[in-house]
C-alpha cells in the first residue's frame, strides 16, 4: 500500500446553518456536486460533511506521495454510481457504552447495522481515482480513501472521547491504534508512533520504522484510525 | 491596514477556533494553523467566511488555498483588501 487518508466528522460539532449557506457550501463542492445534491434524499449538511471528509481523506493520501500539495476542496470531485446516498433516518449508534471493546473496530461488524449506512464511492483528483468509503450515523461521518476498491488489508477504528481538546484527541487515537496493531501483530512487536515533517504517523517497531502506514484524524468527540500494509 | 494591524485583527478571526490561547497569544507570520494553533481541518471554511465578511473581501478558490498559516492569510487578505480600494 502506498498510502492511506481517513478523515471523521463529528456531526454535533459543525455548524448546520452555515453548512447550508452558499457561501460555506461552494467552497468545498465543486460545480457538479452541486448539481449532484438535488438527486440525493441526503440532508445538505450531511451531503456536504460527506463530501468534505472524502476530499480530506483523499488529500491526506496523496500529501503523504507529495508533501507540497496544497489542499483544494472544489478541486478533488466525488463519482456517486446510481446507487446516490439516500437518507433513511439514522438512529443513535451507542458507541459511548462499548468504547472500551473492540466491536466497533471494524466497519464491518458494527452492533447496529440499521442505525448506520455505508457507501462506498470514487474520486478524482488530479487525474487519479481514488476509492472511498463512508460510514454515516446520526453522531458522525467517517471516511476511508485508498486506491484499491478492496479493503480487506486494511484495520479500522472509531473511538467516542469524553475530552474534546486536541491532547486529548491526539492521546486517544495513539492509544487505540496501538492496542489494535498489538491485537493484528500479536507476535511481540513493540510498536510506537511517531510523526512525520508533514504529519502524518509513522509507526516504529523497537525503534525502527515499520512499511504498516497509518491515518490518524479526530473532530470534536471522535477520533478515528486506520492502517494496513 | 498595516500587516501588523490586520494580524490583530486576524487573531480575533482565529480565536474561536482554537483551544490553545497560549499559542494564540504568540502568533507570528509562520505560525501554521493547524500544526501550531491545532485548529481542526473542519473549520479552515469557517475561518475564510469569517475573513471575508471581516473584511469585506471575496477569497478566491486559489487564494483560499493558499490560507494556510498566518503569513500567508494575511498575503490573501492584504491583496483582496487591495483590490477592493481599485
Amino acid at each position: 500500500m502506498i498510502s492511506i487518508g481517513n478523515d471523521i466528522v463529528d456531526l454535533s460539532a459543525i455548524d448546520i446553518n452555515r453548512t447550508q449557506q452558499k457561501t460555506f457550501y461552494t467552497k468545498i463542492l465543486s460545480e457538479t456536486e452541486q448539481q449532484l445534491f438535488r438527486r440525493t434524499t441526503l440532508p445538505i449538511h450531511v451531503f456536504v460533511w460527506l463530501l468534505w471528509s472524502a476530499k480530506e481523506s483523499v488529500y491526506k493520501f496523496a500529501k503523504r506521495l507529495n508533501p507540497e500539495l496544497v489542499f483544494s476542496p472544489t478541486r478533488v470531485e466525488c463519482i456517486f454510481g446510481a446507487e446516490l446516498p439516500k437518507f433513511e433516518g439514522f438512529r443513535n449508534v451507542d458507541l459511548e457504552s462499548d468504547s472500551s471493546k473492540s466491536k466497533f473496530d471494524k466497519f464491518s461488524d458494527a452492533a447496529n447495522p440499521a442505525s448506520e449506512k455505508l457507501f462506498n464511492f470514487r474520486a478524482t483528483y488530479k487525474s487519479q481515482t481514488y476509492y472511498l468509503q463512508s460510514r454515516i450515523t446520526t453522531d458522525f461521518i467517517a471516511t476511508l480513501a485508498l486506491k484499491t476498491k478492496k479493503s480487506d488489508h486494511v484495520f479500522k477504528g472509531i473511538k467516542r472521547i469524553e475530552q474534546s481538546d486536541s491532547q486529548s484527541q491526539s492521546a486517544a487515537v495513539r492509544e487505540c491504534t496501538l492496542k489494535r496493531l498489538n491485537e493484528v501483530y500479536p507476535d511481540g512487536s513493540n510498536f510506537s508512533i511517531g510523526k512525520s515533517p508533514v504529519g502524518y504517523p509513522i509507526i516504529f517497531n523497537e525503534a525502527k520504522e515499520t512499511s504498516i502506514k497509518a491515518t490518524f484524524s479526530h473532530h470534536g468527540n471522535y477520533v478515528a484510525y486506520s492502517f494496513g500494509e | 491596514m498595516t500587516r501588523q494591524e490586520i494580524l490583530d485583527e486576524l487573531k480575533k478571526v482565529l480565536a474561536p477556533y482554537t483551544a490553545d490561547k497560549e499559542a494564540l497569544a504568540k502568533v507570528d507570520e509562520n505560525t501554521d494553523l493547524i500544526k501550531d494553533l491545532k485548529i481542526n481541518s473542519a473549520n479552515l471554511v469557517d475561518i475564510i467566511i469569517d475573513a471575508e465578511s471581516k473584511y469585506n473581501i471575496e477569497i478566491d478558490y486559489d487564494s483560499a488555498d493558499r490560507m494556510t498559516n498566518v503569513g500567508s492569510c494575511i498575503d490573501v487578505i492584504s491583496e483582496k483588501m487591495g483590490q477592493g480600494q481599485v
